[in-house]
This record gives C-alpha cells, sequence and structure tokens, in this order.
C-alpha cells in the first residue's frame, strides 16, 4: 500500500468510517445492550421474588422452633435459658428484631425495636407450653427478618453478572469488527481502490483478493469482467485501426482508378479532337486512320480497366461464392490452354502447358481457377519478348502443396515490386508500362481468387531467367492424389493435343 | 402499511399470552381459597409438598413424587414416584396419609399448625409423623409417646382452626 498515490490514502481515511464492520456494530451493540439490559431487569425480579419468598419460608420455619424451644422457659420463667435462645435467633444474619412477651405482653427478652405486628416479613407466634394433659398459652414471639442482606446478595450478582455480560459484549464486538475488517472491508477497500483507479486514469488493475466466500467470488467476476473489457477494448481499437486502413485503401483506390482511366480518356479525347477538326487537312487520311486507331486500342484499354475494377470490386464485396467440387488437373490445365490460345501477344511467342502427373484432382471452383489461370496466362504471353515462350506447369511439393506456376522469359522483377504488384494499382507506372502492362489490376484480382480456395499468389525471379507467378494451394485442396507406381508417371499423355495456331505441345524432356 | 401489519401482528401475539397469564392466576386462587384447614397443603393444593406418601413405608425413604401421577383424596392431591405407589395408596388411602393432616407433630402437642418438613419424618406405629425440623424432631423423640398422646387429644380440639388463628 506504500507506492499508492496520495488520493488513494485518503479515501481509504473516509472509508474506514463508512465501513461495513462500523454500520453493523453501530446496530448490533445498542441491540444487544437492550435486549441484555431487559434479561437482567426480568432476572433481577425474578430472584428478587424467588429470595422474598425463601425469605419468608425461612423465617416461619425459624419463628416456629424457637417458640417450641422457648415454650418451657418461658413457661418456668428461665430468663437465662430465654437470652440464650434470643442471641441463637439473632446470629443469623437475616433477623432484624426479635422480641420475647410474656402472657401480659411485657418484654422478657428483646433485640432491637419491636416492629409493627402486621409489617413485611414479620411474624408473631404464640410460645405454648405442654401441660401434664393440655397446653396453656405461655407468651408471645415476635421476630422481624430485614431484606437488605438479601438484596445486597442479589445486587452483588447480578452487577457481576453485568459486568460479564459487558466483558463479553465487548469481546463479540472486537471480535465481529476485526472479523468483518478481514473478509469484508478489506476487499471492498481494494475493490474501491481499483475502480476509483480505473475512473480516474482508464487503467485495468486486478484486485488481489483470493477468498472462497461470496466477497472472493464477487473480485473475481470483476476481475474477469475487467479482463474481458480490457480484451474488448483492445479489439475496438484494432477494428477501428483495421477499418480506417480499410478506408484509407479504398480513397486510394478509388484515387488511383480514376488516375488510370484519364490516361486513356485523355489520348481519346486528343485524338479524336484532331481527326473532327482535320487539323492535318482533308488529305492525310492515313493519319486520321492511324488516330482512330489509337482511339480504338485506348477505349478498349479503358474497357479492360473498367471490367476489371469491376471484378475486383465484385469478389472484395463478397458477391461471389465460390462452388467447391473436384476437378482432375488435366482438364484444368487443358481449358486453361484453351483459353490461352486466343489470348493478343507479341509475334512468335509460344505456349506450353507441361503435362502434369495423371491421377490429381482438386476440389476448387473451377471457373475461378480457370479464369484465375487465364489472367496469369495474359499477362505472360502479353509480355514475352518475341519468340519468346511461356510455359504452364502444375506440380505438387514434397510439403503436398499444390502450384500452378506460370513461367515466362521476359525481363525479372525488381524484389521491392513483388509486393506493391499484387496491391490494386500500387506497382509504379514504370514497371507496368514496360514489363506487366495491366498487371497492377489482374493480379489483385488473382489473390483474392487464390485467397477464395485458402491458396496465395507467389511471384518469383528464377534463377533460370524471366519471371514466374505461381498460384499455390493448400494440401487439404487435393481430393485424388494418383497412386505411386515407378516409372510410369513421367510418360506423355498420347491424346494431349495442340489447340491454337502458334501454340506448340511440347513435352517435357528433362 | 408495513407498519400498521407490524403493529397488529404484535397484538395478536400477545393477546392469547396475557389470557392464559390472567387464566393461571385465577386457577391458584381458586385452589388456595378452597384449601381445608385440617390439612398442611403447599399454594397448588398438594399435600406433602409433593412427596410420595407410599415411600415412606416401603421405602423408609421421603421422595419426591411425580406431577404426572397424582391422585386427589379427601381435598388434597398427593404425588407419587411410580404408578404402583399410587395403586397402593387408591386401595386404602388412610393407611398412607400424614397424621396430623401433615403438620408438625410436636407443633401440635403444644396447640400449634407449624409446616411439617417432608424430609423430617417418622412412623411410629404405622402412621406417618412429619417434623418442623431436625431440631423440633429431637425435642419430639425425647418424650415421643407423651408427645403423641397429647398431641391424639389436642388435635380434634385445632384441627378446624386456621393455623394464624391459633396465634391471636
Amino acid at each position: 500500500m506504500t507506492d499508492l498515490p496520495p488520493y488513494v490514502t485518503n479515501t481509504a481515511k473516509r472509508v474506514r468510517l463508512t465501513s461495513i464492520s462500523a454500520r453493523y456494530l453501530a446496530r448490533f451493540v445498542p441491540i444487544i445492550m437492550i435486549v441484555f439490559t431487559v434479561m437482567i431487569s426480568v432476572y433481577g425480579t425474578v430472584a428478587y421474588h424467588q429470595a422474598m419468598r425463601s425469605l419468608s419460608a425461612k423465617l416461619d420455619t425459624l419463628v416456629a422452633r424457637q417458640s417450641l424451644l422457648l415454650g418451657e422457659a418461658v413457661a418456668d420463667g428461665r430468663d437465662d435459658r430465654i437470652g440464650l435462645l434470643v442471641a441463637q435467633t439473632i446470629a443469623d444474619q437475616d433477623v432484624a428484631t426479635i422480641a420475647v412477651l410474656d402472657a401480659d405482653g411485657s418484654s422478657l427478652n428483646q433485640y432491637g425495636a419491636l416492629p409493627a405486628i402486621d409489617g413485611p416479613l414479620t411474624r408473631s407466634v404464640a410460645i405454648n407450653y405442654m401441660g401434664t394433659d393440655s397446653y396453656e398459652r405461655v407468651g408471645t414471639l415476635v421476630v422481624s427478618m430485614s431484606e437488605e442482606p438479601a438484596v445486597e446478595r442479589l445486587t452483588y450478582t447480578l452487577f457481576y453478572i453485568a459486568l460479564l455480560g459487558i466483558a463479553l459484549l465487548v469481546a463479540a464486538a472486537v471480535a465481529a469488527h476485526l472479523v468483518l475488517r478481514a473478509t469484508v472491508s478489506q476487499p471492498l477497500d481494494r475493490m474501491l481502490t481499483a475502480i476509483r483507479i480505473q475512473r480516474d486514469s482508464g487503467a485495468h488493475i486486478p484486485i488481489d483478493w483470493d477468498s472462497r466466500d461470496q466477497i472472493g467470488q464477487v473480485v473475481s467476476a470483476y476481475n474477469a469482467l475487467q479482463l474481458r473489457q480490457t480484451k474488448t477494448e483492445s479489439d475496438l481499437t484494432r477494428l477501428h485501426n483495421k477499418a480506417a486502413r480499410a478506408h484509407q485503401s479504398k480513397s486510394d483506390f478509388v484515387g488511383r482508378v480514376i488516375e488510370e482511366l484519364r490516361t486513356p480518356l485523355n489520348s481519346i479525347v486528343g485524338f479524336s479532337e484532331i481527326v473532327s477538326s482535320q487539323r492535318f487537312g482533308p488529305d492525310t487520311i492515313h493519319r486520321y486512320l492511324s488516330y482512330a486507331g489509337n482511339i480504338n486500342q485506348a477505349a478498349r484499354h479503358l474497357l479492360y480497366l473498367i471490367e476489371n475494377v469491376l471484378d475486383l470490386t465484385r469478389l472484395e464485396g463478397g458477391e461471389v461464392e465460390p462452388v467447391f467440387a473436384p476437378a482432375k488437373v488435366e482438364m484444368l490445365l487443358r481449358r486453361a490452354e484453351t483459353a490461352g490460345a486466343t489470348l493478343p501477344r507479341n509475334k512468335g511467342v509460344r505456349l506450353i502447358v507441361n503435362p502434369p502427373t495423371p491421377g490429381f484432382s482438386l476440389n476448387v471452383d473451377a471457373g475461378l481457377i480457370n479464369s484465375l489461370l487465364g489472367k496469369l496466362l495474359e499477362n505472360a504471353l502479353r509480355h514475352a519478348p518475341d519468340d519468346g515462350r511461356v510455359e504452364l506447369t502444375f506440380s505438387v511439393s514434397p510439403g503436398g502443396t499444390a502450384s500452378f506456376t506460370v513461367h515466362d522469359n521476359g525481363d525479372g522483377i525488381p524484389e521491392k515490386e513483388i509486393e506493391r504488384l499484387l496491391t490494386p494499382f500500387a506497382a509504379s507506372r514504370d514497371l507496368d508500362e514496360r514489363r506487366f502492362h495491366g498487371t497492377r489490376l489482374s493480379l489483385p484480382i488473382c489473390k483474392v481468387l487464390a485467397e477464395m480456395h485458402s491458396g496465395t499468389i507467389e511471384i518469383t525471379n528464377p534463377s533460370t531467367g524471366g519471371a514466374a507467378v505461381s498460384l499455390l494451394l493448400p494440401p487439404s485442396r487435393i481430393t485424388e492424389s494418383p497412386a505411386p507406381s515407378p516409372g510410369g508417371d513421367e510418360n506423355p499423355r498420347a491424346d494431349h493435343r495442340a489447340s491454337g495456331a502458334s501454340v506448340q505441345q511440347l513435352h517435357r524432356t528433362a | 402499511m408495513y407498519r400498521s401489519q407490524s403493529k397488529t401482528a404484535e397484538t395478536t401475539r400477545t393477546a392469547p399470552l396475557i389470557a392464559a397469564i390472567i387464566f393461571a392466576a385465577l386457577f391458584c386462587c381458586t385452589q388456595a381459597f378452597g384449601a381445608s384447614p385440617a390439612l398442611n397443603l403447599n399454594e397448588n393444593g398438594v399435600a406433602l409438598h409433593g412427596y410420595d406418601p407410599v415411600s415412606y413405608f416401603t421405602n423408609q425413604k421421603a421422595e419426591r413424587g411425580r406431577a404426572s401421577i397424582s391422585t386427589e383424596y379427601d381435598g388434597a392431591t398427593y404425588y407419587f414416584a411410580d404408578e404402583q405407589n399410587r395403586d397402593a395408596f387408591l386401595q386404602e388411602p388412610r393407611l398412607y396419609q400424614p397424621h396430623y393432616g401433615g403438620f408438625c407433630a410436636y407443633g401440635v402437642a403444644v396447640g400449634q399448625k407449624f409446616n411439617g418438613d417432608p424430609e423430617v419424618f417418622m412412623i411410629v406405629d404405622g402412621k406417618l409423623y412429619l417434623q418442623l425440623d431436625r431440631s423440633t424432631q429431637t425435642l419430639w423423640k425425647a418424650d415421643l409417646d407423651k408427645n403423641i398422646a397429647i398431641a391424639d387429644r389436642t388435635w380434634p380440639v385445632i384441627r378446624q382452626i386456621p393455623a394464624n388463628d391459633l396465634n391471636d
């Protein structure tokens, strides 16, 4: 507690005054006091009446006995014997006065003043003497008792009981205070401190308290709540950052798209103005025709861009739901080859599809994979140099990862651009112009398609030269593998035929 | 609302208690007023202060009776230690009744009705005599035959006179 800030100790002081144990004792002690007082007074009353009753009974017996003993002495007038009996009677400390009267009422012996006959705790009894055949009355014995000694004894008893009760009450109060402080006040103080700190500074401090009672349950529930809140807050922060980043990248994307669209539009506007205004005179028809060709090219490019942007938005917006079904690798490659045959390319560029190991099947959406491979081939074919070659290969790594690789022999890709190629329009325009025209959108689309299959796009510069773009699919996508048959899987497929005029089917010779 | 409810609950709770106390007090009074002067009874009309009258004869000792085993005879209630004693008492009550109505035998000899202590007793010729206390018993025993003879003569005289009137 020593390292806590000063305001905490201030609050702790205020808390002590309003503590549970103080409130408890403020009710507990008076109630017990009242109950105790009532019990003491009830007991005192009962005990007083009982003492008076026993005193009365004792007086009855005493006066009867002494009157019997006195009978002969009074009859014979033996004063010494009367005196002895009076002294014996008065020895009892409860006896206040005694008087022995003769038949005429005059006192024979006396101790103390003669009390009123009908007073409380006073008895008057005839002293009879037994003659030979009958009895005769020879005098009267009057004895009175004082209740003071009895009351004094009772008072002492009550006083000691009260003392004992107060001692018990004090002990109970101290014990209750200590127990309450240890089990209730202390954890409550700690909770309050933690809550105040959180309120003032926002820091989540777990409460250091461990017990199995209800307080302990409250504390652990509070701690769990705090933990969850902390987690929720960090989740919220992360989501917020992510949303902000997504918003930023969307804005960037829109900006880049508009920038991208301006280039072909500018050339359309420029060339069409030249043509419509016949700036170079009416006779240069060839020039205008070539400008019309430029306009057409720019418009096509514009259309291509817009289609790709639409594709990307549709894919990212989750509008396309992939339908997975087992598909044979041979079939996928054949369809890619068919699609690639008609794609535009530089002069003399050949598309080579390496025959796969037969027997593999993948659990994929065949249509999406087809368009993915088509885009990869389109890029490669478009940018392979004259008389270059583009290879499409399927392979399975020892780790079980299936990969489709499109390899061309064009220029390599600078390392720093590889990552940016997968972000829409992020790659430098210079590289795009030179090497990957249009890929600033198609590769990101490929990436989204690959991610739909829980796969990735990998761009490498192989040591053999050129650039290679691979679609990597996780092992779980492979539904069928060929049974291992030694020596048979390298055979070329007899029915594999080339399609398209400039595409040649070459067998792997390696 | 809550307060008024609790108040009515309190009154309904205390009312039967008060009624019971009043009833008990009345019951005690009727018992006390109906007592005969010839018998030494306590405030509940019980003879021998609740001691078993048969036990003196069968066990030769004073034994407390139980209120649950009791019987009424001749205006007095007797308690017994067990049911056998009660049956024996009911067959011949006169045999077991204390002499002189349970008053002190020596006191009766001198014309007084003093309380007989059930713990201080003596059986002479098949009759139960009680005494005020041990000192009077000693005095009484010193001249037993004479004291019994005089008391037997005195008892019919004072039998119906209340104890207090004997001292006026």
